[in-house]
């Protein structure tokens, strides 16, 4: 122990270590349990690090004894959102045929390599796409899409994750529409987020969707939420919590036309080296929300016609990290959907 | 039981990982404590050869070859009697260590390095080889006999990276074991304060430099576009110091005084002085082995200029082969000479012009250093300086106004560690217990960063 005399901050390091790794491990089973290893080395007192990240506590140990309501809040909440709401999403928007024909496509997927992937890719979206259009015309006889000045945006409410936060610092619409996004906002938390930004009419506040969405009415809602998902869940659960928050912005905005914008694809080289958040996920992810379309008043927007190249990736050039328009390019993003604006009649 | 090592993996031998900070570090630190005195020198050299080889091993053979050709040619010259043979020598060696540096730096070895990655750390090593050599050659130091001895100066791991490019004058006295439990906390206490930069300022201020990117540089406002430089500025002091500092700590660690890489160099007042305090390894290496063989100053002023013309030439591109490089050397080169020839006395005199001088300009040579895309760079410096040409992307104009409350916390801590106070009061304070508990506070606030970004700060899988 004598030499330990000269070096308090190693013996503390030690002692304190020991101390974390021990916290760690008690709670490996019960309050650090759904925290995820991570693929890398970590050391044995991370779970501790990263349950302090989350808000989970040393100290929170005792007070969530019970196994019901401990746990990774993500998760919670998604199971939470989807829950309630599956009786009247299969009522409403997915008719029950549909379904297993969006696994057997998935299936496919899965099965084909990189090279014909995009490929497929793009066919398949192509006919989708033409079925969709379709669609519009003999289910509602009253919404074509067309082209708007930007006046439309009056009574539009956007909400999105980072990129369109993106959309409301560059896309020189903020001060016609209002905005509700945030960095790292998913569809699992949109209603209940406090954090979020809704900019109203002419200051910041932060308030939930759902309050905002009480308090007002608006003529047009466009989500483009899912990047952030792809951690979570699988694309069936993304799309029943997707179908959720839908079901409830029409239970609030019953007069409002809602986009569903596809999510964007991220450019090549991050497609082509990231195992999680590749094009082809997110085609997966996207393929559920084009089922939550009634092309009456919820409509799918495919805004990667108009953002990517013909690899199916988001321009290179247009892109610094793979995932986000510099900002020249948001001014594409808006054209597309001021040229598909739904206008009823 | 077998122990398989992920390989290669870089993260071992970069210090602000958790890889290094909880499995490398304590390991050598503890092996080299435990095996006795005449084993020790093995352990270092066995650790440092496998940490090589574990952050890439398709380049051992590289290390063994520029050790034993240093070896072998240091010995001979040693043996020669005749100044011609010496020489010869001398320009043998020094030809076969920059032939591989420059062969890996501009990729002229398609069939050897396949995929054209540069070796690890060649530009350190082989700038120590050859001040070795150098100074045999010019017989401040004998040949080196035992070739375990230069191996282990050549390689140790704790300068592998990164640098400091040390002198094999400083380390051949130490090359014995000299570890003792106070070292190990004092070792400690600069290995944390080195971690603090780099993972609780450098990589933070650098989101906001990311963020400029992302933005792209034709978008930003010109506030921003100084903000972003100024970013830029600290990112890369706080980053390179730390990193230094993480150097020395572990060399500490382990028993050995290594130079120090930074003396507040953003407290200078001109570019003379920032060039004596920035990275001082590299630039006294540049100094001894470049400036003073071709004459120095002693043969007039314009072989002086021509001098430091050939030195700064050189930095550019012992930073990296792109026209930026070579660009900012020209631009510290004119800033330089200008000074060595009319500013210098004007600066001494002028302590608040020499401030403002020197707070403006230094962004300025960074923006050049970081901007590799010429066009790019273009772009960058008409929004540092919008008369210069019209905006051409898409500008919020009040952009700076939400990266200012974002980072302006940041930009203050930055500045104050950028300027010798903190370490002033606790050289006066060392005693205090106040400072064992923040040095502990802050190591593991760092490691409290480095799990929750998995040591990568744009990772944040938020987008």
């Amino acid at each position: 122990m004598k030499i330990f005399r000269g070096c308090p901050v190693l013996l503390m390091l030690l002692v304190t270590g020991l101390l974390f790794s021990g916290i760690s491990v008690k709670g490996e089973r019960g309050i650090y349990r759904d925290i995820p290893a991570s693929a890398g080395y970590e050391p044995a007192c991370a779970p501790m690090m990263k349950g302090i990240h989350e808000g989970i506590y040393p100290w929170s140990a005792a007070q969530d004894e019970d196994p019901e309501k401990k746990g990774d809040g993500l998760i919670r909440a998604a199971d939470a959102a989807v829950l309630p709401d599956l009786e009247c999403l299969n009522a409403g928007t997915v008719s029950g045929s549909e379904i297993p024909e969006a696994e057997s496509l998935s299936e496919n997927r899965c099965e084909e390599d990189g090279g014909s992937l995009s490929e497929n890719t793009v066919k398949d979206e192509g006919s989708l796409s033409g079925n969709e259009t379709a669609g519009t015309e003999s289910l509602s006889g009253n919404a074509v899409f067309c082209h708007a000045e930007e006046d439309y945006f009056d009574d539009a409410l956007f909400i999105g994750d980072s990129r369109t936060v993106g959309l409301f610092e560059y896309g020189h619409i903020e001060d016609r529409a209002q905005f509700y996004a945030q960095t790292s906002l998913m569809i699992y938390e949109v209603m209940e987020n406090p954090k979020a930004i809704v900019k109203t009419d002419d200051e910041r506040e932060s308030v939930t969707v759902e309050e905002a969405l009480s308090e007002k009415q608006f003529g047009k809602i466009y989500i483009m939420l899912g990047l952030n998902e792809m951690g979570f869940g699988t694309p069936e659960s993304f799309g029943k919590a997707y179908g959720a928050v839908i079901s409830r912005i029409r239970e609030l905005q019953p007069d409002a036309v809602i986009y569903i914008q596809s999510i964007m694809h991220v450019a090549s080289e991050k497609n082509e080296t990231d195992p999680v958040y590749n094009n082809a996920n997110i085609d997966l992810r996207n393929r559920p929300l084009m089922q939550l379309a009634d092309n009456q008043n919820v409509f799918y927007l495919d805004i990667n016609e108009a953002l990517c190249d013909e690899t199916g990736c988001l321009v290179s050039d247009w892109t610094f990290d793979q995932v986000h328009l510099k900002a020249a390019y948001y001014q594409v993003w808006k054209d597309y959907l001021l040229d598909h604006a739904v206008v009823r009649q | 039981m077998t122990v398989v090592f992920p390989l290669p993996n870089q993260n071992v031998i970069v210090f602000n990982s958790l890889e290094f900070i909880f499995r490398i570090l304590p390991v050598s630190v503890l092996l080299c404590a435990l095996v006795p005195g005449i084993g020790f020198s093995g352990v270092l050299l066995f650790l440092s050869l496998l940490l090589y080889w574990m952050a890439d091993p398709s380049f051992i053979w590289l290390l063994l070859a520029v050790w034993l050709i240093n070896y072998m040619l240091a010995w001979w010259m040693g043996c020669c009697r005749g100044k011609t043979g010496r020489r010869l020598f001398l320009i043998l060696s020094v030809f076969c260590d920059f032939g591989l540096l420059f062969g890996y730096k501009f990729s002229l070895f398609p069939f050897l390095t396949g995929s054209g990655a540069i070796p690890l750390g060649i530009s350190f090593y082989i700038f120590r080889a050859v001040s070795y050599t150098a100074d045999v050659y010019t017989g401040k130091i004998p040949p080196e006999l035992s070739p375990f001895k230069l191996c282990i100066y050549l390689y140790m791991f704790p300068v592998m990276a990164s640098g400091p490019i040390t002198r094999y004058g400083q380390i051949s006295g130490q090359l014995k074991k000299n570890m003792a439990p106070y070292k190990v906390e004092e070792g400690l206490h600069t290995f944390i304060v080195g971690l603090a930069f780099k993972v609780l300022l450098a990589d933070r201020i650098g989101i906001l430099w990311h963020e400029i990117q992302v933005i792209g540089f034709e978008s930003i406002s010109t506030p921003l576009a100084w903000m972003g430089a100024f970013a830029y500025t600290l990112m890369l002091y706080f980053d390179f110091n730390g990193y230094s500092l993480m150097a020395v700590g572990v060399g500490k660690m382990l028993g050995f005084t290594l130079p120090e890489n930074f003396r507040y160099p953003y407290a200078a007042r001109s570019f003379t002085q920032f060039w004596r305090r920035w990275h001082i390894t590299l630039s006294s290496w540049f100094r001894d082995y470049v400036y003073i063989p071709l004459g120095g100053s002693r043969k007039g002023r314009v072989r002086t200029c021509l001098n430091l013309l050939a030195v700064w030439l050189l930095t550019g591109i012992w930073h990296g082969n792109g026209w930026n490089f070579l660009l900012w050397g020209l631009l510290l080169w004119l800033l330089l000479t200008a000074e060595k020839l009319f500013l210098r006395y004007w600066l001494e005199e002028h302590g608040v012009w020499s401030r403002l001088y020197m707070l403006f300009l230094i962004p300025v040579t960074w923006i050049v250093f970081a901007v590799t895309d010429l066009k790019e760079l273009a772009v960058y410096l008409s929004r540092m300086f919008p008369v210069f040409g019209p905006t051409q992307g898409n500008v919020n104009g009040a952009d700076f106004i939400k990266y200012g409350k974002m980072f302006w916390p940041l930009f203050l801590f930055g500045w104050f560690f950028s300027r010798p106070w903190a370490e002033d009061w606790y050289k006066k304070t060392k005693k205090n217990p106040l400072w064992m508990a923040v040095l502990l506070a802050v190591f593991w606030i760092c490691i409290y960063n480095l799990v929750n970004t998995s040591g990568n700060p744009f990772l944040y899988f938020s987008f």
